[in-house]
């Protein structure tokens, strides 16, 4: 096409330097009709206006302009000049509308809703932008204090969400202690009643975080005399961390009752004058049926029935009691949280509960 | 900024000499454009006019072109164009019919192929008629038609091509009457 374009081009011109039409068109065979066509518009090109009408056009041109020039008023130009962006600015104006509403809205979410994942952006942009240590430090504990805030919101929201269980604090990584065989996060809000120390029987009540973990809600101590452990490990690592939300819950401290020159996260008491036997580190289920115990060469069988009330990585929580859940362990029915189930488990030596079979009752 | 639009933002403000040179530059083409939809020369000046004038009331009120002019004031021409012919089928005029009477044999000639011409330039879009005018009855270059009307030289050419050919399509019956000349 543009081949034919330049064509066209060259048989006008040769048209306007006086060329007869039968030679160009004679060159420019395919070109006939258009030449032409061309031949017959510059044979019909009407003379140009008089001058007396331009004149007469240009004097009343002036003479409009020159009354609405007088009629303008200072502040028109500047309305009607910035008029032309009233639809723009209108859409801009609406525009900042919705974000507003939005961020309100985002500002009320919380984990699971629709617009969580913009109020946890504008967070994250918030982070990135303060570049001041000090206040980024003040910024992430706020949004940390939010995350508690959430989470406490979340388990009203889901009622029936908390667990209660009782059992020995064995220890802590970073903000997750393990309390019964129980990993759980701390956060600062935790209320903690009465001196807690590694080793102490405390009662938990918890419940289960948007990512699966449990937080606590309080951790109360039930003994004055914590049982002393005799090693208690360096480093402890659960079986399965429970993946904990982000940004994570500020580093909670226990509270020592006594100084001890042990290398431990968690110091344990000093060791009592007269030692009583070590607490068994079976959590007690605060709800639901007792357990029926049957004797076994290998380890207590328990057997229980029960609603699911969380999972947090291999620990399950059924009627407030924990259960570790094996790769041996025989599940059946698909098992959710919310459902009734019935627990076969087996204590181990550290009282801990070993589970052998779940089944959902249908 | 271009020559153009440095007019135009004086023009805006209701600069007198501005004013005069924006007239006297786009005076002719706009006449051409006109008469080659109306066919009448007196229509074709009024018609003219009144586009000026169109054009200072939208300065007046804040608004009007930026740039590309001739293209802002032959869409306005086109509006113009439209209500005359609305006008002129409610209320037909004789002037044509009287011109006919009172000219020669030659003159007639002359004024079937402008009125063939005519009614098939209706046939064109805006932007093949204002390139084929601006060509054909004003002389103008390409790269000046392309300036004023906001468009690359490639699609002037284009536009012409298309024009042309649609045009040759109308005027077919013209040709075999009047001959090739």
């Amino acid at each position: 096409m543009a081949r034919r374009e330049e064509e066209l081009e060259q048989a006008l011109r040769l048209l306007r330097e006086g060329a007869p039409l039968e030679a160009v068109v004679a060159r420019y065979p395919e070109l006939a009709p258009a030449l032409r066509a061309a031949r017959l518009l510059e044979r019909a090109r009407p003379p140009g206006p008089s001058l007396r009408a331009e004149l007469a056009s240009r004097a009343a041109f002036l003479r409009r302009a020159e009354e609405l020039r007088a009629a303008r008023r200072p502040w028109a130009g500047i309305l009607f000049g910035w008029l032309r962006y009233a639809p723009a600015g209108a859409v801009i104006v609406g525009l900042l509308f919705i974000a507003g509403v939005l961020h309100l809205l985002a500002q009320q979410s919380l984990p699971g809703d629709p617009l969580y994942g913009l109020k946890r952006a504008e967070e994250r942009v918030w982070l990135a932008l303060t570049l001041d240590p000090v206040e980024r430090r003040l910024v992430e504990e706020t949004l940390a204090a939010r995350r508690w805030e959430e989470y406490r919101a979340l388990a009203q929201r889901r009622g029936s969400g908390t667990v209660t269980w009782e059992g020995q604090i064995e220890g802590s990584e970073g903000t997750t202690w393990r309390i019964g065989g129980i990993p759980v996060e701390v956060f600062p809000e935790t209320e903690i009643v009465g001196p807690v120390a590694l080793g102490q029987r405390a009662v938990v009540t918890a419940f289960l975080g948007p990512e699966g973990g449990l937080i606590a809600l309080q951790i109360r101590a039930i003994s004055e005399t914590p049982t002393p452990i005799p090693e208690p490990e360096a480093t402890w690592m659960p079986a399965e961390t429970p993946e904990t939300p982000t940004p994570a819950p500020v580093q909670t401290r226990l509270s020592m009752r006594t100084p001890q020159p042990t290398s431990t996260l968690i110091p344990g008491p000093a060791p009592t004058a007269t030692p009583s036997p070590p607490a068994p580190a079976t959590p007690t289920p605060m709800l639901g049926p007792t357990p029926t115990p049957e004797d076994h060469d290998e380890g207590e069988i328990v057997k229980w029935k029960g609603i699911l009330q969380a999972i947090a990585g291999s620990t399950w929580i059924i009627d407030g009691r924990a259960v570790q859940v094996t790769g041996n362990t025989k599940i059946h029915g698909d098992p959710r949280i919310g459902d009734r189930v019935e627990v076969k488990a087996r204590r181990q030596p550290d009282g801990t509960l070993v589970a052998l079979e779940i089944e959902r009752e249908d | 900024m271009t020559d153009e639009q440095v007019l135009l933002a004086r023009a805006r403000s209701l600069d007198p000499e501005a004013l005069a040179e924006l007239h006297e530059r786009y005076y002719r083409m706009l006449y051409f454009y006109v008469l080659g939809r109306v066919g009448e020369r007196m229509a074709a000046e009024d018609l003219t006019a009144e586009v000026f004038t169109r054009l200072l009331e939208a300065f007046h009120r804040g608004r009007g072109p930026e740039r590309h002019l001739a293209a802002w004031l032959f869409r306005t021409a086109d509006h113009l164009v439209a209500d005359h012919h609305r006008a002129r089928y409610r209320r037909p005029e004789v002037a044509l019919e009287e011109a006919w009477a009172a000219a020669r044999e030659e003159e007639r000639s002359d004024m079937v192929v402008q009125e063939r011409v005519r009614e098939a330039l209706e046939h064109l879009t805006p932007d093949q008629r204002a390139v084929i005018l601006m060509r054909f009855w004003m002389d103008l270059p390409l790269a000046q038609i392309a300036r004023e009307l906001g468009k690359s030289v490639g699609a002037v050419k284009l536009l012409q091509h298309r024009a042309l050919a649609a045009l040759a399509k109308r005027l077919q019956d013209l040709r075999s009457d009047h001959g090739a000349t």
